[in-house]
């Protein structure tokens, strides 16, 4: 057992976390934990954008670095890997059955697309009547949400400028609901325009990012609320954008 | 405002259906959806308003934090799994929008009021969320540091 391997291990339950979304201290807690459950004393440093990692063994000091691309939320692996890093420190698994099961929770799939883009359209719907919008609303909001997960869609996942799916989004909300809204008589556009926004934006993010503050982890924490506070700002120019296309000059 | 139980059923939804998008585990769903809609319903309760402001909010994430700790260990799966669904319906996503389009107006005053009490429920919801945690963690030991 050379800390190389454990430390290949540490980083990739690590780097799975991260991605799914999980927080900075449950992050930094889960490789300690795996370290010490092969019986090394493992410390970990963790941004939102990359992991350090430096274990001191038998084989002397070995410092270890993974850079963190793209984050999004996925909670069953979150819940997996954590299951995982606790046998993992009362089971003493062996590194190539946890290598491997890192691999097959990497590559379990999540739900299919259909049921994501119909959920993300439910949300739509359901949070404009929450905010006090007419059943119409609601609707018109569900149909928005179906536009939107479209640009999921057309978007790939890890095209490396996450900003301009956020703007696009904006955009068609923006325009599309005001249209809808034109269309007809008593509908009300800024509840439709906030139903169909609400899977973007970053609300989550900024709690997590407050709570990271809370637990110390300071710059995560500022990173996190400064993209949380970044994509709404871009989701506000892309919507005022779209709702300006239609009325000239109207809303600036 | 709409009736109470109305209520509970769209902020049930509305924790169970993003919960889906999110790609949580479908067995812990129907009770991510019972966390969301006690957090949501005790701020509706106590503030008598659709949209909380800040205390109702903390209460309510006080308890949807509570729940999450509580359920984490009778599910056996991490409290993440139920808090992050749970506030969903508390996060005050209308008034951070609204903030950005104040700003983009160039309306500067109502940016000012409602970017405030964005950042303080949002900071409510995060700290409501961190006193349970902390508490149930006091004790329990710490891996490694």
């Amino acid at each position: 057992m050379n800390n190389d391997e454990i430390i290949q291990v540490a980083l990739t339950a690590g780097e799975l976390l991260l991605r799914s979304g999980a927080e900075t201290y449950r992050v930094e807690e889960t490789i300690v934990r795996i370290g010490a459950g092969y019986g090394l004393l493992c410390e970990a440093f963790v941004l939102p954008t990359g992991i350090f990692v430096s274990v001191r063994g038998a084989g002397g000091i070995s410092t270890a670095l993974r850079r963190i691309h793209s984050r999004t939320v996925n909670l069953s692996c979150i819940a997996q890997i954590n299951a995982l890093s606790r046998e993992i420190e009362t089971q003493h698994l062996t590194l190539k059955a946890s290598m491997a099961r890192l691999d097959a929770i990497r590559k379990e799939k999540t739900n299919p697309l259909w049921l994501i883009s119909a959920c993300f359209a439910l949300t739509a719907g359901i949070y404009a009547v929450l905010f006090g919008g007419t059943l119409t609303d609601g609707l018109f909001a569900l149909v928005v949400g179906v536009l939107l997960s479209l640009l999921r869609i057309v978007f790939p996942k890890t095209n490396g400028y996450p900003f301009l799916e956020i703007f696009a989004s904006g955009l068609m909300a923006g325009f599309f609901s005001m249209l809808l809204a034109d269309m007809t008589s008593g509908n009300n556009s800024y509840i439709i325009l906030t139903g169909a926004l609400i899977n973007l934006l970053p609300g989550v993010a900024l709690v997590n990012g407050i709570r990271d503050l809370l637990k110390g982890d300071n710059v995560s924490g500022m990173t996190r609320i400064g993209e949380a506070l970044l994509s709404v700002f871009i989701l506000a120019c892309g919507a005022a954008i779209g709702s300006l296309v239609l009325f000239k000059g109207g809303l600036l | 405002m709409m009736p109470f139980a109305v209520l509970l059923v769209l902020s049930f939804l509305g924790s169970i259906i993003p919960a889906v998008v999110l790609n949580l585990d479908r067995k812990q769903l129907l009770w991510t959806g019972i966390g969301g809609m006690l957090g949501y319903g005790l701020a509706v309760l106590l503030s008598g308003s659709t949209s909380p402001g800040l205390m109702p909010v903390f209460a309510g994430a006080v308890l949807v934090g509570l729940y999450s700790e509580g359920m984490a260990r009778i599910r056996k799966t991490p409290a993440i799994s139920f808090c992050i669904p749970g506030i969903f319906p508390l996060v005050p996503g209308i008034d951070a929008y609204k903030t950005m389009q104040f700003l983009v107006n160039g309306d500067l005053g109502n940016a000012a009021t409602t970017g405030i009490r964005t950042v303080a429920i949002a900071f409510a919801i995060a700290f409501g969320i961190m006193l349970v945690t902390s508490f149930y963690r006091i004790g329990k030991d710490k891996v490694g540091s």
